[in-house]
């Protein structure tokens, strides 16, 4: 369903990603393992629109999205959940979610229903909903960002570090979130610091070093693998 | 008697702010959201004026039309600077942005000169010289509209701003550009409605002031200084902050001028500026930074 | 300003024309060469086209009876100062060794003035205009001459016309912060006290003020019979009168002397109805050879008749006749005696010259009425 072949992204003149291939199928769980600086949210960045790439090709259903500004590949069904949750500090968490549905296909006849589903997900923010997000902790502050992205119906979901910065009790929450959307059929493109959560998650997993894509293949398989133990599970 | 001449001043203080407010709010807005400090708006003021002239004169409308002809007028230049000027300067330094916003400015400024003449015009307004009194004060028909109408355009702004979809979304590209954009907002789209809102504000603030002063083609650079000083002392990119810092500005110059001396008036812009930037930078009312 | 230019180059056309074809109409006589030196480019350049105007009007009706000499035509030959001293200067060293011209006009500001009454010094007959600083003629030279009153000469006379005239018992002052506002205030405390006048205040305004309700609250709410405004800058001048009416105050509004104009007028409407100003200037004066320029005047340009350009056709009007009687246009210690041993009846009234060669002017208090400039009482 989503294809990325040949990818490059450079950032003035130091090129950042030097061809990367990589596909999510419909439903599935990938994840991107790699260190800091390998280039997996230039990959993401890449995907939905806010970088420019500048080689390669990256499709959606069929359809190249590569040149198409990042509202528009939203509106196709591809939202990206960034590093740092990027939330509007003085607007409301009910803001959020108007906003996020800006660019879903259902448009409004669909809204109360989503709004609904993403309540039952996440209850805690159906009794905040006039809160500003700028006040909420980190663990309420993803699920803010996340619940955006629903908003918008997305058939594919990249998620960036989502666990960063949360205390491990809200880590598990989070985790079985991301099994429910699974369960949903949405595709996900993980993207995840603590590798032994994402290998658990995801059906496939690519490992990326210095811009490239190294290692590919099923998730439990590259959990026993010898190099990414050593480098990735502190094994 | 004493305080005949007090009210008197608070009152010219006033209808001078809101004038300050206008033109304060739109330069604060394409900050907020653009994160552009624009040394050109003060010509969108100065175009205001001139086009509610040429309205008046050219084509003999009468002044309320003129006025908002001009102002929708100026709304659709500000779209075309910010597409054909701002948008290609977007990925340049926030510096070289600054220097060619005044580099647009002397532009348009020059280009007036040649266009309209050096020689003053005055906007004829049917309110302009006629004095209503009320009670012990005198306030003109023009005063009294330049105060009411930008009372509810600013009611008005903020209205947009806080409960219309499109100002949500001009407060979300505010607060975070890059998370807007990863929400499916057209943020080009929101650029370009925001300098519409800011060049239109600007442009029906000259419209209303002009009938009670004269009109020449600097007169930006006037406007945009005036703007600055609110826009600091209320808070970059805040609109509230915009609101108080005009009218306090406006109400200062009055009683600064009227109780210490009249060649201080001026004077006391920059000494808030410099007060305001040494103890509080981040603008007397101001909470955080944002657009509300 | 493209008016302006295109006006300017319209000009310069019709001088160019008027030259290719003053040869054929006067083949017998030499023209007399004026210079008409002004500042017809820059910020002055209005003011210098109004000036060169009045001067071509004044040459025409004078060369329409005959011209002078026995039949010798007058001509204008114009040159740019651009208002700066060294264009002047420049300027009048072309007239004089390029162009060969019999006498020179010009000097319209001081710095002007100034600085090319040393080049013209004892060689050529110079007549300045509407520079108004002392030293143009207290260190002048044989054949140097100024029309405009010194704004001493002004002031002595207004305030008499303020004393006699108009009937008020306070005055409040709204003058320019800068030298020239500073000793007219002191100036006028001094004259007004002669008469019993009090001054109950004054405010000072900045060059680049556009509002003055705060100064005018404060004047008003000293309840002064009078305002004096004391506004070089028309457009400033404009705003201050719409800004005294705007405060509702219903007193008598006195302009500083000379800053009158139509221009004013059209820019301040209503605001300027009944306000008192002293001119040389007063349009409506019965003088017949005013009304023979001002019919000229009307024919050739579209601009009202102005003072600055009545300036300009008084020198062209009084260094012809002085021309004329002296029997030479280069004898100039000739013309320069005849200037000075007698009474001239110019556009302007009558005049006559010290032996310094300032014009004792007629001093006209003049009034806005139905939009118009009118005379009520003259003096000197």
């Amino acid at each position: 369903m989503l294809k990325v072949s040949g990818l490059k992204v450079r950032y003035g003149n130091r090129e950042a990603l030097h061809g990367i291939d990589l596909e999510v199928g419909t439903g599935e769980i990938v994840t991107l393992v790699g260190s800091n600086g390998a280039g997996k949210t230039t990959t993401l960045k890449a995907i939905s629109g806010i970088l420019r790439a500048t080689g390669g090709q990256v499709e959606f259903g069929g359809e190249r999205i590569d040149r198409l500004s990042p509202h528009a590949i939203i509106a196709r069904g591809v939202v990206h959940v960034p590093e740092g949750r990027l939330l509007f500090a003085d607007m409301t968490v009910m803001e959020h979610l108007e906003l996020g549905a800006l660019r879903a296909p259902s448009g409004k006849a669909g809204y109360a229903r989503r709004l609904d589903w993403v309540f039952e997900l996440f209850p805690v923010l159906k009794e905040r909903v006039a809160q500003r997000a700028g006040t909420m902790s980190g663990g309420q502050q993803q699920m803010v960002a996340i619940a955006r992205g629903l908003m918008a119906e997305p058939k594919c979901l990249m998620l960036d570090e989502p666990s960063l910065g949360l205390a491990p009790i809200v880590v598990d929450t989070l985790a079985d979130t991301i099994l429910t959307l699974h369960r949903a059929g949405i595709a996900i493109l993980l993207v995840e610091q603590r590798v032994d959560l994402a290998l658990r998650l995801a059906d496939r997993a690519y490992v990326l070093e210095t811009g490239r894509v190294v290692l590919s293949g099923a998730a439990d398989a590259l959990a026993e693998d010898d190099r990414v133990r050593e480098a990735y599970l502190g094994a | 008697m004493d305080f005949i001449v007090l009210g008197q001043q608070i009152i010219n203080g006033l209808v001078n702010g809101m004038g300050y407010v206008l033109i304060a709010t739109g330069l604060t807005l394409v900050f907020g959201v653009l994160r552009i400090v624009n040394f050109a708006h003060g010509e969108f003021y100065m175009l205001g004026a001139f086009l509610t002239y040429y309205a008046l004169t050219l084509f003999g409308v009468d002044y309320v039309a003129a006025a908002l002809l001009a102002t929708i007028a100026v709304a659709g230049l500000g779209i075309g600077a910010n597409r054909f000027f701002f948008r290609p300067l977007r990925k340049e330094h926030e510096f070289t942005i600054l220097l060619s916003s005044l580099g647009l400015s002397l532009l348009i400024a020059n280009g007036a000169e040649e266009l309209f003449g050096a020689d003053p015009k005055y906007v004829m307004s049917p309110y302009a010289d006629e004095a209503s009194e009320i009670g012990p004060f005198v306030v003109t028909e023009q005063r009294l509209i330049v105060f009411a109408a930008a009372a509810v355009v600013m009611a008005g702004v903020y209205w947009f701003i806080r409960y219309t979809r499109m100002g949500k979304m001009m407060q979300a590209t505010a607060q975070n550009p890059e998370g807007a954009a990863l929400t499916g907002i057209n943020t080009d789209f929101v650029h370009g409605y925001t300098f519409a809102l800011a060049c239109g504000l600007a442009a029906l603030a000259g419209a209303l002031v002009a009938p009670t002063a004269m009109l020449f083609p600097t007169v930006g650079s006037w406007a945009v200084l005036k703007g600055f000083i609110v826009v600091v002392m209320g808070g970059l990119g805040s609109v509230t902050g915009a609101l108080l810092g005009g009218l306090l500005l406006g109400v200062v110059e009055s009683l600064g001028g009227g109780y210490i001396s009249l060649g201080f008036k001026d004077a006391i812009g920059y000494a808030i500026i410099i007060a305001v930037l040494l103890w509080r930078p981040q603008g007397l009312f101001s909470v955080s930074r944002s657009t509300r | 300003m493209l008016n302006r230019r295109i006006t300017v180059a319209a000009l310069a056309a019709a001088t160019a024309i008027g030259l290719a074809l003053s040869p054929a109409a006067a083949q017998q006589k030499p023209p007399v060469k004026i210079a008409a030196i002004a500042p017809l480019s820059g910020a002055g350049a209005f003011d210098g086209q109004l000036a060169v105007e009045g001067m071509k009007a004044m040459a025409e009706v004078i060369n329409q009876r005959g011209g002078i000499l026995g039949g010798r035509k007058i001509e204008l030959v114009t040159y740019d100062d651009k208002g700066t001293p060294e264009e002047g200067v420049s300027a009048a060293k072309r007239a004089m060794e390029q162009d060969n011209v019999d006498m020179i006009v010009g000097g319209w500001f001081s710095a002007v003035a100034l600085a090319q009454k040393e080049v013209t010094r004892d060689k050529i007959i110079n007549v300045m205009t509407s520079s108004q600083h002392p030293n143009v003629t207290e260190q002048g030279h044989k054949y140097l001459f100024r029309l405009n009153a010194t704004s001493t000469m002004m002031s002595d006379t207004y305030s008499k016309f303020i004393c006699d005239k108009m009937k008020v018992k306070s005055v409040a002052f709204i003058t320019i912060n800068d030298d020239y506002g500073r000793l007219e205030v002191e100036n006028y405390k001094k004259l007004l006290a002669s008469c019993n006048i009090e001054v109950k205040g004054n405010e000072f305004y900045n060059r680049d003020d556009t509002d003055f309700t705060t100064a005018l609250t404060k004047l008003k709410a000293l309840n002064p019979d009078a305002i004096y405004v004391s506004a070089i800058n028309t457009s400033q001048g404009a705003t201050i009168y719409r800004q005294i009416r705007q405060t509702a105050f219903k007193g008598t509004i006195i302009a500083s002397a000379g800053n009158m104009n139509p221009k004013l007028i059209e820019l301040s409407g209503p605001a300027l109805e009944g306000v008192y100003c002293v001119s040389l200037f007063a349009p409506d004066s019965q003088n017949s050879s005013l009304k023979q320029w001002m019919t000229q005047y009307k024919k050739d340009f579209k601009n009202e008749p102005s003072f600055i350009g009545s300036l300009g056709a008084q020198a062209v009007q009084v260094l012809a006749e002085a021309a004329d009687k002296a029997g030479s246009s280069r004898d100039y210690d000739k013309i320069a005696q005849t200037l000075k041993s007698r009474k001239w009846d110019t556009l302007l009234g009558q005049i006559s010259f010290t032996d310094k060669g300032q014009a004792m002017q007629n001093i006209y208090l003049v009034q806005v009425k139905n939009k118009q400039i009118v005379s009520v009482a003259s003096g000197s």
